[in-house]
């Protein structure tokens, strides 16, 4: 069950609209509620994460560290077998070739192992039921595609659900967060998708310039197709007073690789800062053995997004960003240039720079394999193959729009408060008007029957 | 104070609220009253432009048939809102859709282009690209289901969809479901298409078909959706309705080894061709006859073929004689019923105004249109007769 359907509409009022009148009883009915959603996608996934999720519960609630290992092992070994089976034992492939992959399998497992170290760690306590613990991991507003959500985030504010009451700012903003998401998957991010298809579909025949335009569709059709999915979550989360984490800050502002990591998918990169870069030393260690420690985490993190080598080349290739300038940050502060002095310039270099090296890295996380990845590079990167793209002057336009709303988007985060206030003060019919066309331009532009979120493949 | 400062100084829990009865007599009776009020327009006052700028964008019904009766729908409904009698429908395959230029260099702009300054009959054009002769005869019924009998219905033949079907094409291949509900005995006797691929649907999906196809009903902008969309990206400059720039055939060597592939090879089909009832082309081309409207002057063309680039099977004697034998055929038809013409075409347009063996370039639907015209014109009916004569149309 999709966010942008009809059918998730109807299903989100009801649970809605049944949630503050049962009081108390809203663990057990988000509980039945994130139950209902999942098993859309079929019983036998239904029992499987049902059961996975009871064996990390018991896991967990055992003293011996052992029993958390062995957590650990069988969250591992959930996704190991449906995700990367075919991957690591190529004889496997097309026996497997008949089993789906559970949806949101990579996102669960991820959410689970984080609470088990957290409870090793004696970070966290463990969940006081099994029914607490499934309503964290199955949350249906980020079950399918994140935020990842860390025990001591969520755990608290789902022990506290039977206390929250119905607050009409918080709701507001929960209705307006639902809308934009559902403005950015509909009418942006479904809208590109066919184009980019088209594109991709041509791979290394494209003129360089193609390659570039393709590119760039594609990194804004990804953007506006993931954080849609967040912001609906968030705004899911609102409307059942749950404050999930934030997973995107306009990240193609960045100013440098590091950064973009910091404001793109940043449940995930927080994760594997902490469970794995973290334990494999850091950056409290030689510059040589914490750059390898990234291009490990980096590479995981690749695979993580899917079973094919693209994705850890894309992963390593991050690694190496973001390896490259740590060197040159250090290089810059060994000759005692002065990052600030220059900071009227080096920040808009460094947000061009930092959006065509992962434009550019785009291509190996979308092409169909790795030869058409390296056609493309190759020509994106040398203009080996020069022409341009029919009616280039209307995409031109295009992107040039697409990049100004994500700066109107980091605009409209900054003044969050601002616009808030002055969106009040408009006359009610006006806002009514605005609620309407907001309504029937996400109608006109609804399309679920031929598309999903890209992060549910993950 | 201004109002400006007050905004700043205040937090955004703390903004100033409508009361209660604000809210309730301004924001939803405006949200309700709009929604309402575009469903209604759209539903009752669908823009022409919006279904219909000289065809149906064939992405648009290949995505979803239910568009093409919308878009049949709303133009019967442009057709009696205006009082039109004199109008005229294109019905065809890709050539009537002509592709691969986009709508403004399709045959129906250039015809309407002749028709408009004379006071000649609107032109519309639902044919689509990959239609056969048993999807034209189904969408003939449908027109008549909508209301819209045309003065003039112009439909053109291909050598090929003469042809035995081995067995695809099938002689009914968008519209076979559209057969079986509006004429039950021709789909009965119509050799079955390829079943089609099983949608693998989770029980979500099937619900969520269900909720769409009901809320279809209620909500006009739903159902138009697609056509909203590509006008959409047809005012961005990126609808892929929008065709691409079309390259002539002799700019393209590798197209005589691409019409060697298998799917092409009726165009090469030289077997003495049978014209009989077991021909799914002539079965349903005598039911177009039959049921065309009485006072609709229908005109079959035989498409215009690139003599240059299939040189070597036009020179064949086989050949020769199966045109020979369809063309005395469609003669046959023609001759039943004074309001039925027929013309052969296979060499009326230069083969440098061809893209490919049967598709054009836009000065090559552009010549077209004109020989449709000065055809209409002389097939002696209304406008187009009096404006030829005034004009003298002709090549």
């Amino acid at each position: 069950m999709s966010f942008h359907t009809l059918l998730f509409g109807a299903f989100l009022a009801i649970v809605v609209v049944a949630y503050y009148p049962v009081g108390k009883r809203r663990l057990p009915l988000l509980g039945l509620a994130n139950a209902v959603f999942y098993g859309f996608a079929g019983l036998p996934h239904l029992t499987l994460f049902v059961g996975v999720s009871a064996v990390t519960y018991w896991c967990s609630h055992r003293r011996h560290r052992g029993w958390l290992w062995l957590g650990i092992a069988v969250n591992l070994a959930n996704l190991g077998f449906f995700k990367y089976a075919g991957f690591f034992a190529s004889g496997l492939e097309q026996r497997l070739a008949g089993i789906a992959l559970p949806i949101g399998i990579s996102f669960y497992t991820f959410q689970m192992i984080s609470y088990l170290v957290d409870v090793m760690r004696g970070q966290l306590h463990p969940s006081r039921s099994w029914l607490e613990f499934w309503v964290y991991v199955s949350f249906f507003a980020q079950l399918i595609a994140g935020p990842i959500m860390r025990g001591r985030e969520l755990l608290g504010q789902i022990r506290r659900v039977g206390h929250v009451s119905w607050d009409r700012a918080r709701h507001e903003a929960g209705l307006r967060l639902v809308l934009i998401g559902l403005g950015k998957k509909l009418v942006l991010a479904d809208t590109l998708a066919p184009i980019v298809e088209r594109l991709f579909s041509q791979g290394p025949a494209l003129s360089s310039a193609e390659a570039w335009l393709a590119a760039y569709l594609f990194g804004f059709q990804i953007y506006y197709d993931f954080s849609a999915y967040s912001d609906i979550a968030l705004g899911i989360g609102r409307l059942l007073g749950i404050r999930l984490a934030r997973n995107f800050d306009t990240p193609y502002l960045s100013a440098s690789p590091r950064e973009f990591w910091r404001r793109w998918h940043i449940t995930l990169s927080s994760w594997i800062r902490d469970y794995i870069y973290i334990p494999l030393g850091g950056s409290r260690q030689s510059l040589t053995r914490s750059c390898l420690a990234l291009m490990a985490a980096m590479g995981l993190s690749g695979l993580w997004h899917g079973a094919a080598w693209t994705f850890v080349y894309w992963g390593l290739f991050h690694g190496l960003l973001v390896c490259l300038h740590r060197l040159w940050s250090q290089l810059m502060r060994r000759i005692g240039r002065d990052a600030a002095k220059s900071r009227l310039w080096s920040r808009p270099v460094g947000v061009a720079l930092t959006f065509h090296l992962v434009t550019w890295g785009w291509v190996l996380f979308r092409a169909g394999d790795l030869a058409s990845a390296i056609g493309m590079m190759r020509a994106m990167a040398l203009w080996t193959s020069p022409g341009m793209p029919p009616r280039a002057a209307a995409y031109a336009a295009i992107l040039g729009l697409l990049f100004s709303l994500h700066v109107a988007e980091q605009w409209a985060l900054a003044n969050h408060d601002r616009l808030l206030v002055g969106w009040r003060a408009l006359p009610a019919p006006v806002r009514g008007a605005c609620w309407a066309v907001a309504v029937l331009v996400l109608l006109a532009f609804t399309r679920p029957e031929a598309s999903s979120f890209i992060y549910f493949r993950f | 104070m201004s109002t400006g400062t007050r905004a700043r100084s205040i937090l955004p829990d703390q903004a100033p609220y409508p009361s209660r009865r604000s809210l309730v007599v301004s924001v939803w009776p405006m949200f309700v009253v709009l929604l309402v009020a575009s469903q209604l327009a759209l539903g009752w006052h669908t823009p022409l432009w919006l279904v219909h700028r000289h065809r149906v964008p064939y992405e648009i019904i290949r995505d979803d048939l239910r568009n093409l009766d919308l878009a049949i729908g709303a133009v019967s409904r442009y057709v009696r809102r205006n009082d039109i009698d004199d109008y005229l429908v294109i019905l065809g395959d890709s050539v009537g859709y002509s592709g691969p230029g986009g709508p403004e260099q399709a045959v129906s702009r250039y015809l309407a282009d002749l028709s408009r300054p004379e006071g000649g009959p609107v032109v519309f054009n639902f044919s689509i690209p990959g239609a056969q002769i048993g999807d034209i005869y189904v969408l003939l019924l449908k027109l008549h289901e909508h209301g819209l009998r045309p003065a003039h219905l112009v439909i053109n033949t291909l050598y090929s969809g003469f042809m035995p079907r081995t067995p695809d094409p099938p002689p009914v291949f968008w519209l076979r479901d559209e057969l079986t509900r509006l004429d039950p005995d021709a789909s009965a006797v119509t050799p079955p298409a390829s079943p089609p691929e099983q949608k693998d649907g989770t029980a979500a999906d099937r619900l969520e078909e269900r909720l769409v196809a009901a809320a279809r009903r209620w909500l006009p902008v739903l159902a138009y959706r697609d056509f909203i969309r590509e006008a959409a990206l047809d005012a961005a400059g990126i609808a892929e309705s929008e065709g691409r720039a079309p390259e002539a055939w002799y700019e393209k060597p590798w197209l005589d080894h691409y019409l060697r592939q298998p799917q092409y090879q009726r165009v090469y089909d030289l077997r003495p061709v049978v014209l009989d009832q077991s021909n799914p082309n002539v079965y349903f081309l005598e039911r177009i006859v039959a049921a065309k409207a009485p006072h609709t002057q229908l005109l079959f063309f035989a498409t215009p073929t690139n003599q240059s680039l299939l040189a070597d099977i036009q020179a064949d004697h086989r050949m020769a004689a199966n045109r020979g034998r369809i063309d005395g055929y469609m003669r046959d038809l023609a001759s039943g019923d004074p309001r039925v013409d027929y013309v052969d075409w296979t060499t009326a347009v230069p083969d440098d105004l061809f893209v490919d063996h049967l598709h054009l370039l836009p000065d090559g639907y552009r010549l077209l249109a004109e020989l449709i015209w000065q055809r209409l014109a002389k097939a002696g009916t209304g406008a187009c007769t009096e404006v030829a004569e005034q004009r003298e149309v002709g090549y």
